[in-house]
């Protein structure tokens, strides 16, 4: 992969390196799948509630059953009249203390207890509902009726699936500005190691450039190949994780892009950081070949 | 002697040194001719190298004027340093061969930082290694071959880029009297070319028994012995 035609020596500490960044691509590649894996399940969770509401009613103890039953059929009549509601369902009682079952215990049935009516309102997709004129509508049949739209739970997991994916992406940052610090390492080494040849390019007239591309070369041969394998390896691990806990992921376009991306944005920093050390080597050097 | 009257090196009240206090060369006033054959004595720590690596611009001057093919080296840009540097050869008492490259390739280095292609490369290397008598080695590393076999492999990767100016220091300061001999045989058929050369030596019989112009180091000072 290199195209250096001065063959350049290299030690343990170079050939070292090479898995020092491999392993740097395979957690960078883990970390950002695991960022894909947080927002699948944040957003499974939040799928299941979105386009819904519940409507709780708890049955006054001062009204006659009849009472409480009007106060229902009126919320039923408001929410069906309302704006962006594609649907709504009374859930029988029986169904509401099959809920409430694991909470309360079996004795449930067999207790005079005042078991809230729930309304299950199924809304058009993608239309925001006026919720706060809704609550204001049905406050004035009864104080007893909760309109749950479910905004704080989505909040709270939108807000948990943001601070993991800050966290997860300062991670997979910091591994590439470390990937950046050994490429600078590894080129510096590079050039101390051959530092009799770097003096015999410079005293035999070799231009910066020349010299630049057979250092480079080098490292980003490294770069790549240990790149490369870190990736495939990361790749490898996770699709095992997946597989043997039966995890029912499913990566996109976008998401594999992001994953592969990894591996350009740690050889193209390489290559500028890479050569940045190399000029300024050179520019230290230029006027001071020493044997 | 084939000294022609064109300047190629010449120092103008150059003064060179590494700090204040430590100066090496005072007030240096020398005009190199193209084409001419140079001795260059004077005791150890006189200031040889140093003035060697003037010439082939490994260092910069501290103060004064070093005009190097007609031009004050302060007015080249970088890359025209590096051309001025491929005109300049140097060849080394300790040779300088890169141990981890064959014959072959430290041969071939010059012509790669050129720019040759691969077949011209191939074509120039097979031709300098028989002068040098080294085709049977071409595929060797330098460490296998004698101190004499070495500097002449050195003084064949100096030249085969056909260079304007040699810089030899004590080229034979390591090898036995047949292989000096050899070595310095080379350096006038170089010189004969038309290649101008400055060697560095502590032999005084060679330099007494030839009939070049000397450069003399003294006292920090360098003069002309004709």
């Amino acid at each position: 992969m290199s195209s250096s035609v001065i063959k350049l020596e290299n030690n343990s500490f170079s050939k070292f390196i090479p898995l020092l960044i491999g392993f740097m691509v395979f957690l960078s590649v883990l970390f950002i799948s695991v960022a894909h894996i947080v927002d699948e399940i944040g957003s499974k969770w939040t799928d299941g509630i979105n386009n819904s509401m519940t409507v709780q009613i708890i049955p006054d103890a001062n009204l006659d059953s009849e009472q409480n039953d009007d106060i229902i059929s009126r919320t039923i009549t408001i929410l069906n009249q309302h704006y962006g509601v594609q649907d709504v369902n009374l859930i029988p009682n029986d169904e509401v203390i099959e809920m409430l079952l694991p909470w309360f215990g079996g004795g449930l049935r067999n207790v005079e207890f005042p078991i809230p009516r729930i309304i299950d309102v199924k809304l058009i997709d993608d239309l925001q509902i006026d919720t706060v004129s809704l609550k204001a509508q049905l406050g004035q049949i009864s104080d007893s009726i909760i309109v749950d739209d479910f905004s704080d739970w989505r909040d709270r997991v939108n807000s948990i699936v943001n601070t993991i994916n800050g966290l997860v992406y300062t991670i997979v940052l910091l591994i590439i500005i470390s990937c950046m610090i050994i490429s600078v390492t590894l080129t510096r080494a590079l050039m101390l190691m051959n530092v009799k040849t770097l003096n015999m390019l410079m005293l035999m007239g070799a231009m910066d450039s020349f010299i630049a591309k057979e250092f480079v070369s080098y490292a980003l041969s490294v770069v790549i190949k240990s790149s490369l394998c870190g990736f495939f390896v990361a790749l490898l691990s996770i699709n095992s994780i997946l597989y043997f806990n039966n995890f029912d992921f499913e990566l996109h376009f976008y998401d594999w892009l992001l994953i592969f991306g990894v591996i350009p944005v740690v050889v193209i920093l390489s290559f500028l950081v890479s050569i940045i050390t190399v000029k300024l080597t050179l520019i230290k050097r230029f006027f001071n070949i020493e044997f | 002697m084939t000294i022609l009257e064109k300047s190629i090196i010449r120092f103008h009240n150059v003064k060179f040194g590494y700090g204040i206090s430590n100066s090496i060369l005072n007030n240096v006033n020398i005009d190199i001719k193209q084409g001419g054959f140079y001795f260059l004595t004077g005791k150890s720590g006189a200031g040889k190298t140093s003035l060697l690596k003037l010439m082939y611009i490994g260092n910069r001057i501290t103060d004064g004027n070093l005009f190097m093919f007609d031009k004050d080296v302060d007015s080249y840009s970088r890359n025209e340093i590096a051309l001025i540097r491929q005109n300049i050869s140097v060849v080394f008492q300790d040779y300088k061969l890169l141990k981890h490259l064959n014959v072959f390739d430290n041969l071939a280095l010059p012509l790669r930082i050129k720019g040759d292609s691969e077949e011209t490369i191939v074509r120039k290397v097979t031709q300098i290694v028989k002068w040098v008598g080294l085709k049977q080695y071409i595929d060797s590393y330098p460490d296998i071959l004698s101190g004499g076999q070495q500097q002449r492999l050195s003084i064949a990767r100096s030249v085969i880029t056909n260079p304007k100016i040699i810089l030899a220091d004590e080229p034979t300061g390591s090898v036995d009297e047949v292989s000096a001999k050899k070595i310095f045989s080379l350096f006038e058929q170089l010189h004969k070319r038309g290649t101008t050369i400055i060697m560095a030596t502590h032999n005084e019989n060679l330099v007494k028994s030839k009939n070049y112009p000397k450069l003399v180091i003294e006292n920090n000072s360098v003069f002309l012995e004709k």
